[in-house]
């Protein structure tokens, strides 16, 4: 699979309202470091959303890991989802739950038993620098901690791609220096592809990417 | 706190719903013991000039259950010191036939016209006596207790089960926040309801175990068996492994049923 995201004449829009994403194309192959900008409201989001199948496009072409989001079933959704690892601007954390069970909720869900979740939670959780917090609940957690749980959650299955909506966009210095440095080591060390939407591209970043910036609904690619 | 009072809410609801389901069975058992008493005791007198057999009866009147012969013996006993021998033994052979019919069924005003009508219908058969007022009113009694129970039984049981599809929906309005993320991560619907599932059927099952306590320990206590007897009832045993498991069936299946309609509904998320 050399493509990991084809898209193709895409219009994407929120009911039957007037589509907020228009024409869009995109391609994005393995291990590819994506990043999408734009100004608030130009609907990155709705982008990332579309590739997890939150919204399907009303027109056009879209394939994520080699699977046709037009009329796709809720098992295959499932199971494609699988395959995915999102980060949320809202860190999207399960509130009853504890950090080492948020961690291990994609494992949970592949079907691992508990030694491999609960290995694999503590070792992401030492990575984001949070082993010692691993029984707190999320709201016992500062803005910046509850994202890097929401990244390890994301990096727990070994995703193929990780679609990340502006992951540092309400955090701390040191906290998006965190995010940064997983997704750039999880580009680097586990060949994944990772596609953010973001406001500002981290000058410091060190790494090869791809730069697809969004105004007015129309999806540009820069050079 | 909260969690008890929820997980109350739908033990209560599925108790009351078993519970009626139980106490229909058992008004039933009852009434049908009731009939088949007052058939036992009730039966129809025919006079006839000629022998009745029972297999030519049966063909006639469908509803008969047995026929037999009531003696003249004491009847010709009493009249010994007032008559000659002679003049006895010809009264013997002139007094007609006397028989008490059984039936298969309780009978109501209406049967126990056709039945007579087809007794008529029979030359040799000269007298017929049905007793038809006492055991028309006995019947009909029961039937309004047994409609009654019914009535009764389907209110409370609309209640409980709205009650239990208004709590399931509460439960999902609780859970829906980590149902969505869940499916954002491609859990399937069952892992998502996993927990309302196992909630409701904890509860369901703790609510036949208490329908089933209450039937197996109620009728057995001295208070409830002197005011069945008072009332020439005998109150049905409960039968554990029939009674008690289609309870349990039942209160499995209704779980099951309603937290799929439910969360078919609101969950898709």
């Amino acid at each position: 699979m050399e493509h990991v995201i084809k898209a193709s004449g895409l219009n994407i829009s929120y009911g039957r309202d007037e589509p907020i994403i228009t024409d869009a194309s995109m391609l994005v192959k393995a291990h590819e470091f994506v990043f999408i900008t734009g100004k608030s409201g130009s609907g990155k989001s709705t982008i990332i959303k579309s590739l997890y199948g939150e919204l399907i496009p009303t027109r056009g072409d879209l394939s994520v890991c080699g699977v046709e989001l037009k009329n796709i079933t809720s098992s295959k959704l499932n199971l494609l989802r699988r395959y995915l690892g999102v980060v949320f601007q809202d860190y999207k954390l399960i509130d009853e739950w504890t950090v080492e069970q948020n961690v291990m909720l994609p494992l949970i869900i592949g079907g691992f038993s508990k030694s491999v979740c609960t290995k694999q939670a503590h070792k992401l959780l030492k990575h984001v620098k949070l082993l010692h917090k691993i029984n707190k609940y999320p709201f016992e957690l500062s803005g910046g901690e509850q994202q890097r749980v929401a990244m390890a959650r994301a990096l727990a299955h070994n995703p193929v791609m990780i679609l990340a909506d502006e992951p540092t966009g309400n955090l701390d210095s040191y906290s998006s220096e965190v995010i940064w440095n997983l997704l750039k080591g999880a580009k680097e060390h586990l060949g994944t592809t990772i596609v953010v939407v973001t406001h500002n591209i981290p000058s410091a970043l060190g790494i090869d990417y791809k730069h697809y910036f969004l105004e007015g609904g129309v999806l540009h690619e820069v050079n | 706190m909260k969690s008890i009072s929820s997980h109350f809410s739908v033990i209560i609801s599925v108790f009351v719903l078993l519970f009626c389901f139980q106490f229909a069975n058992l008004v039933n058992k009852i009434v049908d013991d009731y009939a088949d008493k007052i058939t036992n005791d009730y039966s129809i007198i025919v006079v006839s000039s000629a022998e009745i057999k029972e297999d030519e009866l049966k063909k006639h009147v469908s509803e008969v259950e047995s026929i037999s012969e009531i003696s003249s013996k004491k009847i010709l006993d009493r009249l010994k010191n007032d008559m000659s021998s002679k003049n006895l033994a010809l009264l013997q052979v002139a007094l007609p036939k006397f028989y008490s019919i059984k039936l298969s069924a309780m009978p109501n005003k209406k049967s126990i016209e056709a039945i007579k009508q087809k007794l008529q219908s029979i030359s040799t058969i000269t007298r017929i006596e049905t007793f038809a007022k006492t055991h028309e009113k006995i019947f009909k009694m029961f039937l309004i207790l047994q409609t009654m129970a019914y009535i009764f039984m389907f209110f409370v049981t609309s209640i409980g089960v709205l009650l239990i599809f208004k709590q399931v929906r509460i439960w999902i309005y609780e859970h829906n926040r980590r149902m969505s993320i869940m499916t954002l991560f491609g859990a399937s619907f069952f892992m998502k309801s996993g927990i309302l599932y196992r909630m409701t059927i904890v509860d369901s099952l703790i609510s036949a175990f208490l329908v089933c306590g209450f039937y197996i320990i109620v009728p057995r206590l001295s208070v409830v068996e002197n005011f069945a007897a008072g009332l020439d009832i005998v109150l049905p045993t409960f039968d554990i492994l029939y009674e008690g498991g289609l309870i349990l069936g039942i209160s499995l299946i209704f779980a099951i049923v309603v937290v799929t309609i439910v969360s078919r509904k609101i969950g898709r998320v």
